[in-house]
C-alpha cells in the first residue's frame, strides 16, 4: 500500500499550460536541488488543449520543457487535499495510494463544459464540445458524417477543425451570444493580439462553414439516436438532419479541489492575488480554475506562479503586471459567452436534467434547494456526482451544489479505504 | 394568546411529519413547522433500515408496533419511498456468536416475531459474497428498507390531505410553557400541545433533556444488484453499537432497491461538526471487508455523515417535556426525539403512543418506558 509520503519541492495538480508553465519555471529558476512534482490523470502532459499533440511553437516550447531533469511526472489520480500542509492524497493507475507533499502545491485543474439542457439532449448522437474532439482523436470516424456544432464559446472554433481534417460534413457552426455581444467582443479583441490572431486563423479555415449567431439549438430529436436538430434564432426555427451534433455553452472552472482545500472561491472561481496566492498559505491556483481565459493567461499565471514558488519573489512581481489585462479577458469571455436567457426557458416538463439518475426538469422543479433536489428526487445522486447537472442545476433553478468531499470520481472501495488510512497517518 | 391548532410539530423529519399524519388522523388539529425542508436532517442521513429490535423490551414492543404499522402502510407507499421487504441477517461469525443466535431467535419468538436460523451452507446460499467460514445467521424475513426522506415527504403529503397544515422556512427560536413557539424573526405561535421532533437538536429548544448527538457514518456504492440480498449486520452489533462512551464501527451493509449498497455503521459521542473523519471511516470500511471481502472492488460514489439523537437508554423520549428549570413537566410542552439510530423504523410507533396519549386513548404498548421524565435533568455542558 501506501509508503513514505513523496516529497517534492514544488506540487502540482493538472498538466495543462498552466501547470507545464509553472513546472517549467520553476525548474528553470529554482535551486537545482529542488523538485518539481506534477500529478496528471492523463499518461502525457499538455490538458485538453494540448493533449492531441496539437503542436504550436508555444505548445512544443512548453513541452519541451517538461523534459527538465528536475520535473517529476506521476500519472493518477489526485483523491484529496490535505487540510494542514501543501499535500494531496494520490492514486497511481495500479491502484496505489500515496501521500505527496509539497512546500508548496498549486491547482491548475482546469475548466470544465457547462451545459444547459434542452429537449432531446440525451439522445445519442449529441456530445459535448470537447466530447467530440476527444472521441474524433481516439478514433471516432466522422468522414462524410453530418456534424452540427452548436453551443458558446472559443472552444468551437478548434472542434470546428478537428471535425473539417476528419473529414466530417460540418453543416452548421452556431453560436449562441448575440450579434451585440460579439460586436462588443471583437471590438476588444485587438488588446489581446495573440488571440486575434488565433481567430483569424479559424476564420482563414471556416469562413465557408456557415456560422449564424444569435442562433442556438431549440430541440434535437429521432428514434433511440440523434436524427436531426431544431435551430433557432428567436425570429424562425428550422430543422436539420445531422448525425453528431457538438454543444455545450462555455466553460466552467473545476473548483471541486480547491474548494476543498478550504480556499476562498468568488463567482465561481479560486480567488488568488496577483502572484496566484490562494486564501491557503503555500497553495496557489492558476489556469482555468481560477476563470476561464485560455492558453496565454494559463501560462502568464503559471509563470508568474513557478516564479513565486522558485523563491524568486521579484521577478514574479515583475512577471504579474501581464496578468490584469488577461484578468479583464475573462471578464470579456464571460459577459460575451454567458448562456442567454432563451436557453433557459426552452426546457420542457420531461426534458432530463440529471441523466444519471433520469430525473426530468417537472420533478425538480419544485425543490427549493439543491440538497433537498438530492434528497427528494435523487437530482445528483449518480455517478458524474452532480458535475454535469449542477452547473445546470444551478442555471435553471439557481441551485448552490453541496460543500464538496471525496471521493471526486467513484472510486473503489479498497482506494478510498486506503485513501482514508494514509491521510490519517498522515496527520 | 388563543391556540392556534391543537398540536403544533416543530420538525419535519420522520418522526415529526408521522407524528402529524397520526394527529391529523384522530381528528387534531395540526400544524408542521419545518426550518429548511422535509427529511433533511438524519431522516436524509439514515439507513432506511425497517427493524425489530431486541435490545431491551421497551425496544422489542417499539420497534414490533412499528414495523406492523409499516406493513400496514406498505400497500399505499408510492414507488419512490422505494419499499423493499429485504429481511435482515443477522450474522454469527463464530459459535460463540452463534449461541447469541439462538438467544435471539428465542426472544423473537416470544414476541411472535418470525426468524431463520441459519446455519454453514445455507447462509451462503442466502448471502454468496459474504466472506468463507463464518458459522451462520439469523434471518427476520420481516424486516425491510426504506428511502427515507421520500418516505417522509410522503407521510407529509398524508398529513396535508387529512387537514394538516404545514410552514416551512422559519426556525424556531424557543418554546414555553403554555404551548408557545416563537419563530427566529420574533413571530409567536401558541397551540394546546407543542411536539419537539427536531432529533438531536431538541436539546437547543428544551435544554437539559437527557439526549446527545451521535455521530455517524454511512458510504454509498454505484449500482451492484444483488451483491448482497438481506440488510446484513454483524450479531456482535448490540455489543460494537451501543457502547455509550466509545467511538464503536460494526458490519452493517444494506442493499437499495436501486442495487446500490449503503456500507454503515459508526457511532462516536462528542463530535460536532459534520466533517468525515478519516480513521473512524477506515475502520468501518475494513470491517465491511472482512465480512464481504469483494466490496473491496466496487464504486463507491459518496460518503456522508449524519447525527442520530442518543438517550442513554437507547429508547426514545415520548411525552411531556421536563422544564429546564423545575424538572417538572412542562404544560404544552412534549418531545418525540431520541430515537437513536432507529428514528425510521419508530417513527410510526412513537407517533401513535404520542396521538393516543394526546386524545386520552390508552396505547397498544405501554408508553410509560418512553415518558421523557423518567430521566433527571442534565446539569451543565452537554459533553
Amino acid at each position: 500500500m501506501s509508503g513514505e509520503p513523496k516529497r517534492a519541492s514544488l506540487l502540482i495538480v493538472g498538466s495543462g499550460p498552466a501547470a507545464i508553465a509553472a513546472a517549467v519555471t520553476f525548474a528553470r529558476y529554482a535551486d537545482p536541488s529542488e523538485q518539481c512534482l506534477v500529478l496528471d490523470e492523463m499518461s502525457t502532459s499538455g490538458g485538453q488543449i494540448w493533449r492531441s499533440g496539437s503542436t504550436n511553437g508555444l505548445a512544443k516550447y512548453w513541452l519541451d520543457g517538461m523534459s527538465l531533469p528536475n520535473i517529476h511526472r506521476k500519472q493518477g489520480q489526485v483523491l484529496d487535499v490535505l487540510p494542514q500542509k501543501p499535500g494531496v492524497v494520490f492514486q497511481s493507475p495500479n491502484g496505489e495510494t500515496q501521500i505527496c507533499l509539497g512546500n508548496d502545491l498549486v491547482l491548475a485543474t482546469g475548466a470544465r463544459e457547462r451545459w444547459i439542457p434542452f429537449p432531446g439532449w440525451t439522445l445519442p448522437g449529441v456530445v459535448g464540445m470537447g466530447g467530440l474532439q476527444a472521441m474524433i482523436k481516439t478514433g471516432l470516424c466522422v468522414a462524410n458524417k453530418r456534424v452540427v456544432i452548436a453551443g458558446s464559446g472559443p472552444l468551437m472554433y478548434p472542434v470546428a477543425r478537428s471535425v473539417q481534417k476528419a473529414k466530417g460534413k460540418l453543416l452548421l457552426l452556431a453560436e449562441q451570444a448575440s450579434f451585440a455581444k460579439l460586436a462588443n467582443f471583437t471590438a476588444h479583441l485587438p488588446a489581446y493580439p495573440e488571440k486575434a490572431f488565433e481567430a483569424l486563423g479559424y476564420l482563414a479555415k471556416l469562413w465557408k462553414v456557415s456560422s449564424p449567431v444569435g442562433t442556438w439549438v431549440q430541440q434535437a430529436g429521432g428514434e433511440g439516436r440523434l436524427e436531426w436538430v431544431q435551430m433557432t434564432n428567436g425570429k424562425k426555427s428550422w430543422r436539420m438532419e445531422c448525425d453528431y451534433l457538438a454543444t455545450g455553452c462555455h466553460l466552467i472552472p473545476n473548483i471541486d479541489l480547491a474548494r476543498m482545500a478550504g480556499c476562498t472561491i468568488e463567482k465561481d472561481r479560486v480567488k488568488v492575488d496577483s502572484l496566484g496566492q490562494t486564501s491557503r498559505s503555500h497553495l496557489y491556483a492558476i489556469g482555468e480554475c481560477t476563470g476561464v481565459g485560455g492558453a496565454e493567461r494559463a501560462i502568464a499565471q503559471g509563470i508568474v506562479a513557478g516564479l513565486a514558488a522558485a523563491g524568486q519573489r521579484e521577478l514574479s512581481h515583475h512577471q504579474s503586471a501581464a496578468l490584469p489585462r488577461w484578468e479583464r479577458f475573462v471578464q470579456l469571455l464571460d459577459a460575451t459567452f454567458s448562456p442567454r436567457s432563451e436557453l433557459l426557458d426552452q426546457i420542457r416538463e420531461d426534458t432530463i436534467v440529471c441523466r444519471c439518475e433520469d430525473i426530468p426538469h417537472g420533478k425538480i422543479k419544485p425543490m427549493s434547494c439543491w440538497r433537498e433536489a438530492k434528497l427528494q428526487t435523487r437530482l445528483g445522486m449518480g455517478p458524474c456526482q452532480g458535475k454535469v447537472c449542477g452547473p445546470a442545476a444551478k442555471a435553471l433553478y439557481g441551485f448552490e451544489p453541496d460543500f464538496p468531499r471525496p471521493p471526486f470520481q467513484p472510486l473503489s472501495a479498497q482506494a478510498l479505504f486506503q485513501m482514508y488510512q494514509s491521510e490519517n497517518q498522515e496527520s | 394568546m388563543k391556540p392556534g391548532a391543537d398540536v403544533l410539530i416543530i420538525g419535519a423529519g420522520i418522526v415529526g411529519v408521522a407524528c402529524a399524519l397520526e394527529c391529523a388522523r384522530v381528528g387534531l388539529s395540526t400544524l408542521v413547522v419545518e426550518s429548511h425542508m422535509v427529511g433533511g436532517g438524519a431522516t436524509g442521513a439514515g439507513m432506511g433500515h425497517l427493524v425489530v429490535m431486541d435490545d431491551s423490551p421497551a425496544q422489542i414492543a417499539l420497534t414490533q408496533l412499528s414495523c406492523a404499522l409499516w406493513k400496514e402502510l406498505q400497500p399505499d407507499l408510492p414507488g419512490s419511498v422505494e419499499y423493499d421487504a429485504c429481511g435482515t441477517m443477522w450474522v454469527a461469525a463464530d459459535h460463540e456468536e452463534m449461541a447469541e443466535v439462538e438467544r435471539k431467535s428465542h426472544i423473537y419468538s416470544n414476541a411472535g416475531i418470525v426468524s431463520e436460523v441459519v446455519t454453514g451452507r445455507k447462509l451462503y446460499e442466502y448471502e454468496p459474497n459474504l466472506r468463507p467460514g463464518l458459522s451462520g445467521g439469523l434471518r427476520v424475513k420481516g424486516d425491510a428498507v426504506i428511502y427515507p426522506p421520500t418516505a417522509a415527504a410522503w407521510l407529509l403529503d398524508q398529513a396535508i390531505h387529512k387537514g394538516s397544515k404545514f410552514q416551512k422556512g422559519q426556525a424556531v427560536r424557543e418554546v414555553h410553557e403554555g404551548g408557545i413557539v416563537v419563530f427566529e424573526n420574533g413571530d409567536r405561535l401558541c397551540a394546546r400541545t407543542v411536539v419537539v421532533a427536531t432529533g438531536a437538536n431538541a436539546t437547543k429548544l428544551v435544554p437539559g433533556i437527557a439526549l446527545k448527538p451521535r455521530k455517524g457514518h454511512l458510504i454509498i456504492t454505484d449500482r451492484y444488484p444483488g451483491h448482497i440480498r438481506h440488510q446484513l449486520i454483524e450479531l456482535g452489533y448490540l455489543k460494537n453499537a451501543h457502547q455509550l462512551t466509545q467511538d464503536t464501527v460494526a458490519f452493517n451493509v444494506q442493499p437499495r432497491r436501486t442495487g446500490q449498497l449503503l456500507i454503515g455503521s459508526s457511532r462516536q459521542y462528542g463530535a460536532l461538526d459534520s466533517r468525515i473523519e478519516k480513521s473512524i471511516t477506515a475502520k468501518m470500511l475494513e470491517r465491511a471487508f472482512w465480512y464481504l471481502p469483494h466490496l473491496k472492488d466496487l464504486l463507491c460514489l459518496r460518503v456522508w455523515t449524519g447525527f442520530r439523537a442518543a438517550t442513554p437508554d437507547k429508547v426514545p423520549l415520548i411525552g411531556p417535556a421536563p422544564n429546564p428549570v423545575t424538572g417538572r413537566p412542562m404544560e404544552g410542552v412534549w418531545l418525540a426525539t431520541g430515537h437513536e439510530g432507529l428514528g425510521i423504523t419508530t417513527s410510526l410507533g412513537t407517533a401513535r403512543i404520542l396521538a393516543d396519549r394526546l386524545v386520552g386513548n390508552t396505547p397498544s404498548i405501554p408508553w410509560e418506558p418512553y415518558e421523557p421524565l423518567r430521566f433527571s435533568l442534565q446539569k451543565g455542558p452537554i459533553p
